[in-house]
């Protein structure tokens, strides 16, 4: 049970960090693999059934733009920060640089 | 690639409508691309195994298709996926099943036609307090977090088959012989040439009217002939869908015709006896009459429909449009369907 509620924890910890790492690669316009990649790069994997719906999510919300093109005789989706997008990563950076300074005097 | 196919069309199932292939264009371009950058790695292709384990860490169709649900209040995730193909089940199976057994005892109760009625507003009402039950019962398994183990401990390998479509424009030759068959024994009955064996002192009257003789006769032949056709040339072409378009449209105006004349049978029988004379009251016989007049005109009708389907169909094939048994496919989500080509 410690494991499971862990394991919740966890995943409500990594869920606000991900939108950020997500919206902070897609400053460059890149499709659904290059991206997954890119983060796994840095060390925040994430699986496709989880980055893909929060990729629509967020175009949804006016964040993202997309557009299918084709590439390597391949058609992808290729994602990138709208224009609203980019002023809520500054706000949304701006305020976890905000909390994680909080977070490392309390830690 | 068939794994990986199966895997994609048992997402697809769960996805909600117009965002399927999209969304599926989109998994597939990945996890292809990981196919591709493991074989590159390992230089050869994939077995099996192999391609299972990529399809296991992508998750289980019902969380990955639960993943692009909108959030839900009162079922969340994972239940929200199989809360919706239960429902499925209920508006498509339970819903016609009741309403055909409601329909067959209504048929047999004193009063058919409000009997008839009623039954129709009691399925529906059926349908409405199982759709409640159900939609307890998941809220129920969200609100006690019942986890769900075969989320986890499935196997691809296991997702069921690709469904198969058969081609658009073959017409199976059992189906062409079959209706040859049919309308063939049909217009023998029909000119008078075959006769049911006749019941001993019962006399049917008032005989369907003899004006439809010859254009019942004629569409019949007419289809037999197409049937005949269709069994050595077995596949559609515009000018056979246009031909079976105008028999389709003379049978839908006969049996528009043919309602009009409702009822058509009435029953004599002969007593030989005086005892048997005594037993037969006269509103038995009204209620035989009734009975096999309603069954003639539910058939009648159950003709119209099939024929107002076909119309349908042949008007598609006419306008090289897909037929519909693939566009209820597609609606199903089953729009990834290999053809039996």
């Amino acid at each position: 049970m410690g494991t499971e509620a862990f394991e919740n924890l966890r995943l409500e910890l990594r869920r606000g960090s991900l939108i950020l790492a997500v919206l902070a690669e897609l400053r460059t316009e890149q499709y659904g693999y290059t991206l997954r990649k890119a983060l796994s790069g840095h060390g925040l994997e994430i699986d496709e059934g989880t980055l893909y719906p929060l990729l629509r999510r967020l175009e949804t919300q006016g964040l993202l733009t997309s557009q299918w093109r084709e590439e390597d005789k391949r058609k992808k989706r290729f994602y990138r920060l709208s224009p609203e997008g980019t002023q809520t990563l500054e706000q949304l950076s701006a305020e976890w640089r905000a909390i994680n300074g909080s977070l490392d005097q309390i830690l | 690639m068939e794994l990986l196919d199966r895997y994609l069309n048992a997402i697809r199932f769960l996805l909600p409508r117009g965002k399927q292939q999209d969304i599926i264009d989109e998994l597939s371009g990945d996890l292809q691309a990981q196919v591709t950058d493991k074989e590159t790695e390992l230089g050869r292709p994939l077995n099996t195994a192999e391609q299972e384990a990529i399809l296991k860490q992508c998750g289980h169709p019902l969380l990955v298709a639960g993943r692009y649900q909108m959030p839900q209040q009162l079922i969340g995730q994972p239940f929200y996926p199989l809360y919706i193909v239960a429902l499925k089940a209920v508006l498509w199976v339970m819903l016609p099943l009741m309403l055909v057994i409601e329909t067959v005892v209504a048929l047999f109760s004193a009063h058919p036609a409000i009997a008839l009625v009623n039954s129709v507003g009691d399925a529906v009402m059926s349908s409405i307090y199982m759709v409640g039950v159900l939609t307890v019962a998941f809220i129920v398994l969200e609100r006690l977090q019942v986890k769900l183990t075969f989320l986890d401990d499935w196997k691809p390998r296991e997702l069921p088959k690709l469904p198969v479509v058969a081609d658009s424009m073959r017409i199976p030759r059992g189906e062409s012989f079959g209706a040859f068959l049919g309308l063939a024994a049909f217009s023998l009955w029909w000119a008078g040439v075959w006769k049911f064996p006749a019941i001993p002192n019962v006399h049917f009257l008032q005989a369907i009217p003899v004006g439809f003789f010859w254009p019942v006769l004629i569409l019949a032949v007419a289809e037999m002939a197409l049937s005949l056709v269709n069994l050595f040339l077995p596949w559609w072409t515009r000018r056979r869908a246009a031909l079976r378009l105008a028999i389709d449209l003379g049978a839908l105006a006969m049996f528009a015709a043919l309602a009009l004349t409702w009822p058509w049978f009435g029953l004599q029988i002969e007593a030989t006896t005086a005892g048997e004379l005594a037993k037969l009251a006269p509103a038995d016989l009204a209620r035989v009459e009734q009975i096999v007049n309603l069954s003639m005109l539910i058939a009648l009708g159950g003709a119209a429909l099939s024929y107002l389907f076909r119309t349908w169909q042949d008007v598609r094939r006419i306008m090289s449009k897909p037929p519909l048994g693939t566009v209820l496919l597609t609606w199903l989500g089953f729009a990834g369907a290999k053809s039996r080509n």
